[in-house]
């Protein structure tokens, strides 16, 4: 069954799409990515979040504040909002009976899951980590997401070229594919990384996907992983998140089912 | 496999459109092909980074290189030599 939950949250009603019914002690938080890529992820996301249901594995997929249903405009949210909404979904997911939470971080909800992965590991029982195709540096996923502010001037045929990177720095708010983006929000992205540091608190099962095999950064990254605790896995796939028209990767759907066991 | 079909196989998984794999070195990409938006240059650029491991500097790009398939080709040949 799919429900719509509105949940109370200090700026905001978040918003909170549920498949599936509660029937044991655990589910699943879907950190979904932001912008356009969490449009077009948006099918891909949800035919998974169904497959999760099907097997009694109820899925929660938030929106977080001033993305999709939620409250509030992109440009009046923060990553730091962001942690707080994630919490804020676990709490109400804890409040239904379940005491054993799974989180899938699909792309930038990847980044922002394992940047605050002490804090989340601290206020949510989780225990299990699924990550799709991880942004692993915010920088890199500003860059590209600056980038289609550029590819429209190219289509105008303006000679012009901005730097809009520092353009935004500088304190002019730019609207980029129908997003304001701040110079506050444009700092905090790009100041999240996955760092050579790194190491999961819970069992990590993770997606490399439109790839045959780890692309050198993952490999390097997961080098010293207890590997006890990583499941690494490649899937070559359209890239969903930045590809319109793509609905269902079914084959996806079975493998990422599968990585997770629920004891 | 050769640069064009390299980058055919790039341009038909960015734009999911089966029709790349006819098209020839004179055909009219930006402009021409309605698929062919802002996000898909995004796109294409993004997977050529990756496939070929270089960096793709903003002011290096402007129209002229998605006027056709072998302006594109020329333009990725000279990055990744």
């Amino acid at each position: 069954m799919l429900t719509g939950h509105f949940i109370a949250s200090e700026q905001g009603q978040l918003f909170i799409t549920q498949f599936g019914d509660i029937t044991g002690d655990s589910a699943i938080l879907c950190l979904p990515s932001i912008t356009e890529e969490m449009n077009l992820a948006r099918a891909v996301v949800a035919k998974q979040a169904q497959c999760f249901a099907d097997e009694n594995l109820p899925c929660f997929v938030l929106d977080y504040y001033g993305t999709g249903d939620s409250e509030g405009e992109f440009e009046q949210a923060s990553t730091d909002i962001w942690l707080e909404n994630i919490i804020a979904a676990g709490e109400f997911i804890q409040q239904q009976g379940v005491s054993n939470i799974i989180l899938w971080g699909v792309r930038f909800g990847a980044l922002l899951m394992l940047n605050h992965q002490k804090t989340l590991h601290q206020q949510l029982p989780i225990t299990q980590q699924i990550l799709w195709q991880p942004v692993i540096n915010g920088k890199l996923f500003s860059s590209q997401f600056l980038r289609i502010k550029q590819a429209k001037n190219m289509m105008s045929n303006s000679a012009e070229k901005t730097n809009w990177r520092e353009y935004v720095l500088q304190g002019n708010d730019t609207e980029v594919a129908g997003y304001l983006l701040t110079k506050s929000m444009l700092q905090a992205i790009e100041s999240l990384k996955i760092s050579q540091e790194f190491q999961p608190l819970s069992s990590l099962h993770w997606f490399e996907l439109s790839v045959k095999e780890p692309t050198p950064l993952t490999k390097r990254l997961s080098a010293s992983w207890d590997e006890t605790l990583v499941s690494m896995h490649c899937f070559d796939c359209p890239r969903f998140w930045q590809v319109p028209e793509i609905f269902a990767l079914p084959e996806l759907e079975q493998l990422t089912l599968r990585a997770v066991s629920v004891k | 496999m050769s640069l064009q079909q390299e980058i055919k196989t790039i341009l038909t998984a960015a734009l999911q459109l089966d029709e790349v794999d006819s098209w020839d070195e004179n055909t009219a990409i930006l402009g021409a092909i309605p698929e062919f938006d802002s996000m898909a240059i995004v796109t294409v650029l993004t997977m050529v980074e990756e496939n070929y491991g270089i960096i793709i500097e903003d002011d290096e790009v402007n129209a002229e290189v998605f006027e056709t398939l072998a302006s594109l080709m020329a333009f990725i040949s000279e990055k990744v030599s």
